[in-house]
């Protein structure tokens, strides 16, 4: 067991998980003294039947003073101040956040405002502006992917002045968490696909970066062996209540692990993709994993052997020779991710040139890229990795996986 | 491998820190939980040990000011004028968090006074009424100085006779820095390694938990390597004090960790069969409950593992991802309780038969059983009692069941 | 020690005075590179102008602030966090983390790995300040110290390595 020199790790979140884990929320609430929440969401969720679902588990149990579901895919400032105001003209005193990473962001903001009495959200930016308990949130996550409803940090964004204001506390943190499959059921198998491909890259990321952790790494391989057992056949058979189950439990546990040892490269270049080229932060994640790991596999060449065992099993692991161990588990993933397309009928991409729009135009354009690499210079993902990046890095690494082809590892520079 | 989650809760409000310069975040941490003048417990053991002096010295430049009280006696209960006099210097003098250095007792009165200064000394009497919507309780850092029985990372304290169990009792961070254990004894430190040893090997092998086996996972490795480099020294003595040197140290740090991990498990698996058996078994047999758990653990599995995939994270845990893949699976579980034997033997084998691989090893008489049995049987248990008398039969003289 | 007693831990007047010292050459040292690298021109050519880095310890120092002014340039501004509003703090979490930084005893990377770091501010500007920070100490350090403060030792050119190294420290220096 890989024991660092120093580390930390805290998860604060009362993860609550199983069948019927919506209706426990009543008790959840009044347990902290709280019966009247909010319950925040967006046009998606509420569209899908899901409000529906939460409202019919939990309404015996309190008065739901307001449904808001108005919330945008990119969490916005005056979003937040303005649900804020109706936070405290229904008397709520506390939020259910039901949707994915925007929600969660949203509705941790207007927590803040809230619990600080405050109407403006700027103070309040940073690590260290928030001193003590803020008030019940309660977190639903309805993808099995992102893992923000166990992360510290909130990433709200000011259009106005083009800007993202990123906070940071324990006190940030849900109360609660609320893994139940009835809010994954009706995902589409190729949106199953890329938001498991997430949490498997921040599974594999926390074990091979440069914060991992002997905690990290038990919650990380936990969550790997759920998505790798269930996820295929989840994709083929999306009814798969025990499956939806485990993939969602894996999300959760693949967002505490990230969450405490933190990602790298592949969410660092993912981040750009997303941003420059709009490409889903899943696909960005599955296309991406692997090349991550070839670029930096001349520092963590170990790990990613000892990965092989919680990816391909016992049997792979033995038979498979020490040193070759690391890139055989370069190739499982990528065969992985081929298995899924085909489980998916091609909507699964495996490079990023072969992801197409409706009318069949590459969303992300080759001349892109060298934007991407920029970008992907100002991510702090990049702090954690094991291996040093800079323009040219990034571009090398995003053309290789533009293109679908394995990483030149010759032309890597080694630190 | 192994289990599928169904219905499971997990909740751990303790940050757990460990290594080196650890100590050195503590004033940062406590100021982003908007403390800065901490009040600090200890014990005699730990002041002995001249622990305070690290403390002071990472608090150096911090501009926080640190109440210290006298050590409390190790040996003695913690009284209510003792509680009395920290509530009043805590209020009058204005500290807003609290440090506890030590161990179970000094972790007991910390929680208790936190409850105290936090929602008034009435709530000592109503504690449950009080806690809900109740404002948070101050910042709580418990900073180990030895290994204990995970009571002191729990949601439990034990006060004056009378028992609070709330969730908010446990210490926000639990700071693990080398510099600071304490010197202890041989057989206090080797009690605290096996209850977490058999607390996590109970969970890993029948826990349905992800991440109540995530933490069970991790205390194993902590403490399979030290506590057996604590025991391989030439000669053993339960009044052995360590640690002796850096090594020693770091190897005790580790078994600290594992037994702050205890602590968690204990409060988010409440089936622990071992524990609560180890808990109730007669104290003129066994020096600890840990070394009573252990010894029933192997029959517990036995009885209680339904597949041999269940304790494949035992086993890997146990043997390491080399060794586990020499053993083939239709004899995961037969090898993993086979493992823990061998580990009793060996226990057994360093500390010179203190450390008992049986009940009869232990001197319990084997007339006497019904009355243990009884015994066992006001624990709360979930499970059948023909099923707890049949663990206790089997450890007796540790038989495998297939040949018992 | 039988009496409850008051103790408020003093200053560490020796990692202070290190600290302030290395923090001194490392700002003026910026300030030469500025003007000087290439690279450090393009970083801090991605800040906003009258944008404001600071590096420190928790609680109080000692710091070291970097400004850009409203005409691209960019200045030591001393130690002072007070002067002026800071736009980004790049935070040692105690002194003891700061002189295990500045003693190489920790590497960045191990330092940020290690938790032992906090930014307030937005994370482009951060990613661009940590990259200053490093070319900077290439360019102060020995190879062999260099290399156990930063992730990657740089291939630079050789007039990189000794032209452009000797203007740094001549400016470091002059404070020009």
């Amino acid at each position: 067991m890989y024991i660092p020199d120093y580390y930390e790790f805290c998860c604060r979140v009362n993860i609550v998980a199983g069948h019927d884990a919506l209706e426990k929320i009543p008790g959840l609430l009044s347990a902290m003294g709280a019966n009247n929440p909010m319950i925040l969401t967006d046009k998606g969720v509420k569209a899908a039947g899901l409000v529906n679902i939460l409202v019919q588990a939990v309404e015996k149990g309190l008065t739901i003073k307001c449904i808001e579901d108005d919330v945008p895919p990119d969490s916005d400032v005056n979003v937040v101040h303005r649900l804020a105001r109706i936070y405290n003209e229904t008397g709520c005193d506390s939020i259910i956040a039901l949707g994915g990473g925007s929600v969660m962001d949203t509705a941790k903001g207007i927590n803040i405002l809230v619990s600080e009495k405050s109407d403006d959200l700027m103070q309040f930016t940073g690590a260290g502006a928030l001193k003590r308990k803020l008030k019940p949130l309660i977190a639903v996550p309805t993808t099995a992917g992102t893992g923000s409803e166990v992360t510290i940090i909130a990433v709200i964004a000011d259009h106005e002045k083009n800007r993202k204001m990123a906070f940071a506390s324990y006190f940030l943190l849900p109360d609660a968490a609320i893994v139940d499959p009835r809010m994954t059921l009706t995902l589409p198998p190729h949106i199953t696909a890329a938001t498991a491909m997430d949490a498997l890259a921040h599974s594999v990321e926390a074990c091979t970066m440069l914060s991992k952790n002997p905690l990290s790494d038990a919650h990380a391989k936990e969550a790997i062996c759920l998505i790798k057992t269930h996820l295929l056949d989840v994709i083929a058979n999306p009814s798969n209540k025990e499956g939806r189950l485990a993939l969602a439990t894996a999300a959760t546990l693949a967002g505490v692990a990230f969450s405490n040892s933190m990602v790298g490269m592949v969410h660092a270049l993912g981040h750009s993709f997303g941003s420059v080229c709009h490409i889903p932060h899943g696909s960005c994640m599955a296309i991406l994993l692997p090349y991550g790991l070839e670029y930096n596999l001349h520092k963590i060449e170990d790990r990613m052997g000892e990965l092989l065992f919680v990816l391909a099993g016992p049997e792979t692991y033995t038979k498979t020779p020490k040193e070759q161990r690391a890139l055989k588990t370069i190739a499982w993933i990528r065969q992985f991710n081929q298995d899924i397309c085909t489980a998916t009928n091609g909507m699964h991409a495996t490079c990023f040139k072969d992801i197409k729009d409706q009318d069949q135009n590459r969303r992300v354009p080759e001349e892109m890229l060298p934007d991407i690499a920029l970008t992907a210079l100002g991510d702090g993902a990049a702090f954690y990795n094991p291996e040093d990046t800079d323009y040219d890095d990034w571009l090398m690494v995003a053309k290789a996986a533009w293109e679908g082809v394995s990483l030149d590892r010759t032309k890597i520079k080694i630190g | 491998m192994g289990m599928e989650p169904t219905e499971f809760t997990f909740l751990c409000r303790t940050k757990t820190s460990f290594g080196k310069s650890a100590l050195d975040h503590l004033p940062f941490d406590l100021s982003s939980m908007g403390a800065h003048k901490p009040f600090v417990l200890q014990d005699n053991q730990t002041s002995e040990s001249h622990c305070t002096k690290p403390l002071i010295q990472a608090f150096k430049e911090s501009e926080m000011t640190l109440g210290i009280y006298p050590a409390l006696d190790r040996e003695c209960p913690v009284d209510m004028e003792t509680l009395k006099n920290c509530y009043q210097l805590f209020t009058d003098k204005g500290f807003d968090s609290i440090i506890a250095l030590g161990g179970k007792q000094v972790v007991d009165l910390a929680k208790v006074l936190n409850m105290a200064v936090s929602w008034g000394p009435e709530a000592l009497e109503t504690s449950h009424e009080h806690s809900v919507g109740a404002p948070p309780l101050v910042p709580l850092a418990y900073v180990p100085t030895t290994a204990g029985d995970g009571r002191e990372t729990d949601c439990s304290a034990i006060f004056n006779g009378k028992r609070f169990d709330l969730p908010g009792l446990a210490p926000d961070i639990a700071l693990i820095d080398q510099s600071m254990m304490a010197r202890d004894t041989l057989n206090n430190i080797v009690n605290a390694a096996l209850t977490c040893l058999a607390v996590s090997c109970e969970t890993l092998a029948l826990s349905k938990n992800p991440p109540a086996r995530a933490y069970a996972a991790t205390a194993v490795g902590l403490v399979m390597t030290p506590l057996f480099a604590l025991l391989n020294k030439d000669t053993y003595s339960d009044t052995t004090i360590f640690p002796n040197n850096k090594k020693d140290q770091y190897h005790l740090s580790c078994l600290v960790h594992a037994s702050a991990i205890t602590g968690y498990l204990i409060t988010n698996v409440r089936s622990l069969i071992g524990f609560k058996m180890g808990n109730a078994m007669p104290k003129s047999c066994f020096a600890s409950p840990g070394r009573a758990m252990l010894v029933v653990l192997p029959a517990i599995l036995e009885i209680f593992s339904n597949t041999d995939s269940d304790m494949d994270l035992l086993l890997l845990n146990l043997l390491g991802q080399d060794a586990f893949c020499t053993i083939p699976s239709s004899q995961h579980g037969v090898t993993a309780i086979q493992t823990l034997r061998n580990i009793l033997n060996n226990l057994y084998g360093l500390s010179k038969g203190a450390i008992p691989r049986t009940l009869a090893d232990a001197g319990m008489n084997s007339g006497k059983m019904d009355i243990y049995f009884k015994a066992i049987c006001q624990q709360e248990f979930d499970v059948d009692p023909d099923k707890i008398k049949a663990i206790l039969i089997h450890s007796f003289d540790g038989q495998p069941m297939a040949q018992g | 020690m039988d009496t409850f007693i008051e103790v408020k831990p003093q200053k560490k007047i020796f990692q202070r005075i290190y600290l302030s010292i290395m923090l001194w050459f490392v700002g003026r040292a910026i300030q030469a590179a500025s003007r000087v690298d290439e690279q450090v021109k393009n970083e801090f050519n991605t800040m906003p102008d009258n944008y404001t880095f600071s590096l420190g310890a928790f609680p109080h120092g000692p710091y070291m602030v970097i400004g850009k002014d409203d005409n691209g340039k960019v200045r030591y501004l001393g130690s002072d966090i007070e002067k002026q509003p800071v736009d980004l703090e790049l935070t040692l979490k105690s002194m003891a983390h700061f002189f295990l930084l500045f003693t190489f005893m920790e590497s960045t990377p191990t330092a940020n790995s290690r938790d032992r770091m906090c930014v307030n501010g937005d994370v482009p500007p951060a990613c661009a300040a940590v990259r200053i920070l490093d070319i900077v100490q290439v360019y102060l350090l020995p190879k062999f110290i260099a290399k156990l403060a930063i992730k990657r030792y740089p291939r630079w050119s050789f007039k990189r390595h000794t032209l452009d190294r000797a203007l740094v420290l001549i400016r470091t220096l002059i404070g020009f």
